[in-house]
């Protein structure tokens, strides 16, 4: 459906984002499991698209973070701009 | 501001302080209206309860998968569907969930890709799912009702107890409270008080939107999809720009074809 807002020209083919969040409430083992959540499913949802849809993985920024539920602040854990800024960025 | 995900983060800041600032009100409001709200929706982008409601996020609780399918004998889906119910239960409050589909009345192909445009297909799911958690959760404390949300004009279509439809794009203008009241009664008999004063706000939230949307002759492409975000995972209800988003939440076990 992303690929088709593309070639249907409904979306500018450079910003598209795969973004991942796991979510959480408490500082401790649910954080560190967001965490772990969080990148687990980033690297499974790319595989898909790399399996499945390989044309959308060069259009592709990718985002992973965890959302803390009391806060709903997105903590970036991973980015990666491959469009307009090629540069990875690992959270510590 | 430079990318996408740089408007994605920046949205997410300017949210969260909203969230943060709100929260005093949000406790206000949870006093004054303590159901606890589900939404069961499709991963579209279009289908954003609490703009639709004029809710403020953090009250509708969304569960998200491809076509709004979803199974209660799916495990992870289960457990948390069921941690959620039983934290509310063991609170003193009731449960409401919006069983929903979605489709659109001006074109049949901005409807739900997810059941292949088939909007009948798409409510009779519905129906089953709710039919299932009425089999498991019994009736009272639990309640789960089915609804369509027609996208075309942001409009809630609400299935009764009795099959009986109605969608809320087209009640009168002025419909007084007690007309209104006596609507909502007819449509659910059964329904528990607490919660039919908790709905109440929603569907009056809904009706003022879905009119203001039908005024504003919001332009059709507007309503076609143009998402550019693919979100995978939970706790994404802080991205309520409508239409930028399908979210996929891990709740299928076949999360592969979901996604």
């Amino acid at each position: 459906m992303l690929k088709g807002n593309i070639d249907d020209g409904r979306v500018d083919p450079s910003g598209i984002v795969l973004m991942t969040s796991a979510a959480y409430r408490q500082i401790g083992p649910e954080y560190e499991l967001a965490k772990e959540k969080a990148r687990f499913l980033s690297k499974f949802a790319l595989d898909v698209i790399k399996a499945k849809v390989p044309d959308l993985v060069p259009h592709l920024n990718i985002l992973t973070g965890c959302t803390d539920l009391n806060t709903r602040k997105f903590e970036v854990l991973e980015r990666l701009d491959k469009v307009s800024n090629p540069v990875t960025y690992k959270a510590a | 501001m430079n990318t996408g995900t740089d408007y994605l983060l920046d949205l997410n800041a300017r949210h969260s302080r909203t969230f943060i600032d709100l929260a005093m009100e949000r406790r206000r409001y949870r006093g004054e209206h303590p159901t606890e709200i589900a939404a069961l929706k499709c991963m579209d982008g279009r289908l954003h309860l609490p703009v639709m409601t004029r809710t403020a996020v953090g009250i509708i609780q969304p569960f998200r998968n491809l076509g709004g399918k979803f199974d209660l004998g799916w495990p992870f889906f289960q457990a948390t569907l069921d941690n959620w119910a039983q934290y509310s239960i063991s609170r003193g409050r009731h449960c409401l969930i919006f069983v929903t589909y979605h489709f659109a009345r001006g074109d049949v192909h901005r409807g739900c890709r997810g059941f292949n445009y088939d909007t009948n297909a798409a409510r009779d799911t519905a129906i089953k799912l709710k039919n299932q958690f009425e089999r498991i959760y019994g009736k009272g404390a639990v309640v789960p009702i089915v609804c369509g949300i027609e996208t075309d004009l942001d409009a809630l279509i609400l299935h009764g107890e009795d099959g009986r439809v109605v969608d809320l794009a087209e009640v009168k203008e002025g419909l007084s409270g007690l007309e209104l009241e006596s609507m909502l009664r007819s449509l659910y008999p059964s329904m528990p008080e607490r919660i039919f004063k908790d709905m109440t706000p929603l569907v009056e939230g809904n009706i003022k939107h879905s009119r203001m949307i039908r005024t504003s002759n919001r332009p059709i492409e507007d309503a076609e999809h143009k998402e550019w975000v693919l979100g995978v995972g939970r706790g994404f209800d802080w991205l309520h720009a409508i239409n930028t988003a399908f979210i996929v939440g891990p709740f299928d076990p076949n999360l592969f074809d979901a996604i």
